[in-house]
């Protein structure tokens, strides 16, 4: 019966017969006393450890359940005695070895056999140079990039330089992509390791001109902004799209352990490696939530976090990294379209908020009613800004890599939103109810006959300022504290005496007849006199106080018959019956029509009916014409 | 260098002198240790290795050496700046010393090779029957 024990050797665990242990460690003193007075020496025996450890291994793999003695000897054997050992070395004259050995040759510019992708050549300048292959590499595909000619160059000297399994690169610290701190391919990481900044500096740069397009989408409110960010993001973007990705292609990414430290330019040795190994292990043993582990354990689970080699070739690393930029791209074009989309939409309704002049009647032109204007600011906030403050959040995250361990913000974030919708959909009803019940109410309006058989109806030239903000293509339009409704038209009717009459029917929406007759009555219309000619006013306008709902107004001209009615342009436009062109090119012909007041629209009542009699300015005669012919003029307005 | 060729006049002298008298192992080990570092370089030449794949190979090749020397013999490569290595982590175990040659040890080695060249010549020369 034999008692076995587990040994640690060389970082392994190794279980061994009691009795074999001895003998091990007796093999091991004596090779130590041996080795003691040799330079190096306890570098020796931690190699002949190493190995014992790893032929140990081999054996327990292939199924032995320990080590016994007959290993041990059996191992020794191999390995030889300090006898035999000084038997073999004694011989050897030591210190006989030239001190210092021959010049460094003037280095010869080879192709790199250990360390390559296509033929080594970029690996070879690199070590001829003294500089990181990376580096090289990097001009190189640039270079091919941008002149074909670095093409030519690369076959050239892969086809006349000779290749070397010798060469040595002293270089220290390289250029590689960080897998562990990673959003995209580990570039920028791997660079802020090479050159020792944060890492969220360099993702920053990378991502400036991207963000410098969502501003100005966000900002285009504000003419000079664009203008700012516009070559920034436009110029640069596709550079530093290219930049990634010949980074990407270039740069290997730390795989192993070894890497990793190369990467950031720490000293390769044992100690480091198996610090770096720890941390990596302790990092996993705290995500998994174990506290104590026990030691042998802990050498056992080892061999777990090592790397395996992959069977691929760079070539084929290569390839694989292009096809996943093409997915990474295509996923990237998507996410940013869609931050695109609304955070502009969340920026144009933040920039047009903020200027809080407009925000006053833009509500109320909107609400009524306390539950829509409680509701109105959730509804617009949090529906449109909880979108901004995730995209915002996933950004500083992505950047900085921050994993939080809860998931509270997202799930506050989304909850809020939900409520945010919830009240958008409860407001969207509420408004849709306002609109229900139409209310139409008639007033004569009295007015002196005038002298002669016409009646003259002239748009009242605007005093309302100009500049405000205009809806639906100028028929609301929203001033300091007011807002101007040109929902006005004008319907020619036959009158059935021999005077005219004007009768005004004011309409509007409301959530109840009582309501939408209110609003009814207090549109306040002024039509003034002179004359024979009616001023009509532009539009009318709505208080403060008082919402958009749907609020018209229809003048109703009774003509006798025999008589006539002249409407000016604008005014013609209104009329009832000219509604196709009413919403075409309303403004246009305003426009047009305030520099040229002369033209106007003559209307003989007949008892066929209404016929239009086409005055010019120019000339005075009056030549009849089809109701519907204004197109002639129309032409020569616009293109003269 | 010098050792390498010392040793190897030495192991001719010694073969050609006391033949009779020498035991047999000894001298072949005698033989075998003096190419052995030509053996070794040669091997890191081809390709970063470590030190049980220089075993593998030269086991391969039915040139069996203690392992035990082995060791101190990269270890005063590595010091005479003829080797550097460095150290690579294995899906298999711990780290392991990866050994590469420098300049100086690319420049020793074509050192060697002449030598060895020169002597096999002559060796093959002395040791064919005259015809």
């Amino acid at each position: 019966m034999k008692k076995i024990i587990n040994i640690n050797l060389s970082s392994r665990l190794i279980p061994i017969e009691d009795s074999a242990y001895e003998l091990l460690k007796n093999y091991l003193d004596s090779l130590k006393t041996h080795f003691a007075r040799e330079e190096g020496g306890e570098e020796i025996i931690s190699d002949i450890e190493d190995r014992i450890a790893e032929v140990f291994q081999e054996r327990l793999k292939k199924g032995a359940h320990c080590i016994t003695d007959e290993d041990v000897n059996a191992m020794v054997a191999v390995m030889g005695r300090p006898e035999q050992l000084e038997e073999e070395t004694a011989t050897e004259p030591t210190g006989k070895r030239p001190a210092e050995a021959p010049p460094v040759s003037s280095r010869k510019l080879m192709r790199n056999e250990n360390d390559k992708v296509l033929g080594g050549i970029c690996s070879g300048i690199a070590a001829y140079l003294g500089i990181d292959p990376v580096v090289v590499r990097i001009i190189t595909f640039l270079l091919i990039w941008a002149w074909g000619f670095g093409f030519l160059l690369y076959i050239i000297l892969w086809i006349v330089l000779p290749s070397s399994r010798a060469l040595y690169n002293p270089i220290h610290k390289r250029l590689y992509r960080n897998p562990d701190n990673k959003v995209i391919g580990g570039v920028c990481s791997g660079l802020g390791a090479y050159l020792n900044i944060e890492p969220v500096i360099i993702r920053v740069a990378f991502v400036l001109p991207l963000l410098g397009i969502i501003f100005t989408g966000i900002f285009q409110h504000w003419s000079w902004i664009p203008h700012f960010f516009f070559p920034l993001s436009v110029g640069f973007l596709p550079t530093l799209v290219v930049l990634y990705i010949v980074l990407w292609i270039s740069i290997p990414k730390a795989k192993s352990v070894t890497e990793k430290l190369e990467m950031r330019g720490e000293k390769v040795d044992l100690q480091s490696i198996t610090n770096a190994m720890k941390g990596t292990q302790d990092e996993k043993k705290n995500d998994a939530g174990e506290s104590a582990v026990p030691d042998h354990l802990t050498h056992e689970t080892l061999p777990i976090l090592y790397t395996a080699p992959t069977g691929r070739t760079r070539l084929g690393e290569v390839l694989v990294t292009l096809l996943k930029f093409v997915a990474y791209f295509i996923l990237a074009v998507f996410v940013i379209g869609l931050c695109v989309i609304l955070i502009s939409l969340a920026g144009g309704f933040i920039g047009t908020a903020t200027s809080s002049s407009l925000v006053l009647p833009y509500t109320g032109l909107v609400l009524y009613g306390t539950t829509q204007h409680i509701l109105a600011w959730p509804a617009i906030l949090l529906t449109l800004g909880i979108p901004v403050v995730a995209i915002i959040w996933l950004f500083i995250k992505l950047l900085t890599g921050f994993r939080p361990r809860n998931h509270w913000v997202g799930l506050t974030l989304f909850l809020s939103w939900v409520a945010g919708v919830i009240c958008a959909v409860w407001l969207s009803l509420s408004l849709a109810k306002d609109f229900r019940t139409k209310f139409r109410e008639a007033t004569p309006v009295a007015i002196q006959q005038p002298a002669g058989a016409k009646l003259v109806l002239r748009q009242q030239p605007s005093n309302i300022q100009i500049g405000g903000w205009n809806v639906f293509n100028h028929v609301i339009e929203v001033g300091e504290d007011s807002i101007t409704l040109k929902t006005i038209r004008i319907a020619i009717d036959r009158s059935p005496d021999d005077s005219f009459r004007v009768e005004m029917t004011r309409t509007s929406h409301g959530r109840s007849v009582s309501q939408a007759r209110m609003f009814a009555e207090h549109i306040g219309l002024q039509i003034v006199q002179q004359d024979s000619i009616l001023y009509i006013p532009e539009g009318f306008c709505l208080s403060r106080s008082l919402p958009f709902r749907n609020q018209q107004v229809v003048l109703r001209i009774a003509v006798p018959q025999g008589k006539h009615i002249v409407l000016d342009k604008p005014l013609e436009k209104r009329r009832v019956g000219q509604w196709d062109d009413w919403d075409d090119d309303w403004d246009d012909w305003g426009h047009h029509w305030d520099q040229k007041p002369g033209y106007e629209k003559d209307y003989e009542m007949t008892p066929a009916g209404l016929r239009s009699i086409r005055k010019h300015p120019t000339d005075s005669d009056t030549t009849a014409e089809s109701s519907d012919s204004p197109d002639s003029a129309k032409s020569s307005y616009r293109y003269h | 260098m010098c050792c390498i060729v010392l040793n190897i006049y030495y192991f001719c002298a010694v073969t050609g002198l006391n033949r009779v008298s020498m035991n047999i192992d000894n001298t072949q080990s005698q033989m075998r240790k003096g190419v052995l570092e030509f053996c070794i370089l040669s091997i890191i030449r081809q390709g970063e290795v470590y030190p049980s794949d220089i075993i593998e190979k030269m086991k391969a090749a039915k040139l069996d050496i203690l392992e035990g020397t082995l060791y101190p013999l990269l270890t005063r490569l590595k010091n005479a700046h003829l080797l550097s290595y460095r150290w690579v982590e294995s899906n298999s175990g711990p780290p392991r010393k990866y050994f590469s040659m420098t300049e100086e040890g690319e420049v020793f080695y074509r050192q060697l090779a002449e030598t060895w060249n020169e002597l096999a010549d002559a060796v093959n020369q002395l040791t064919q029957p005259v015809v």
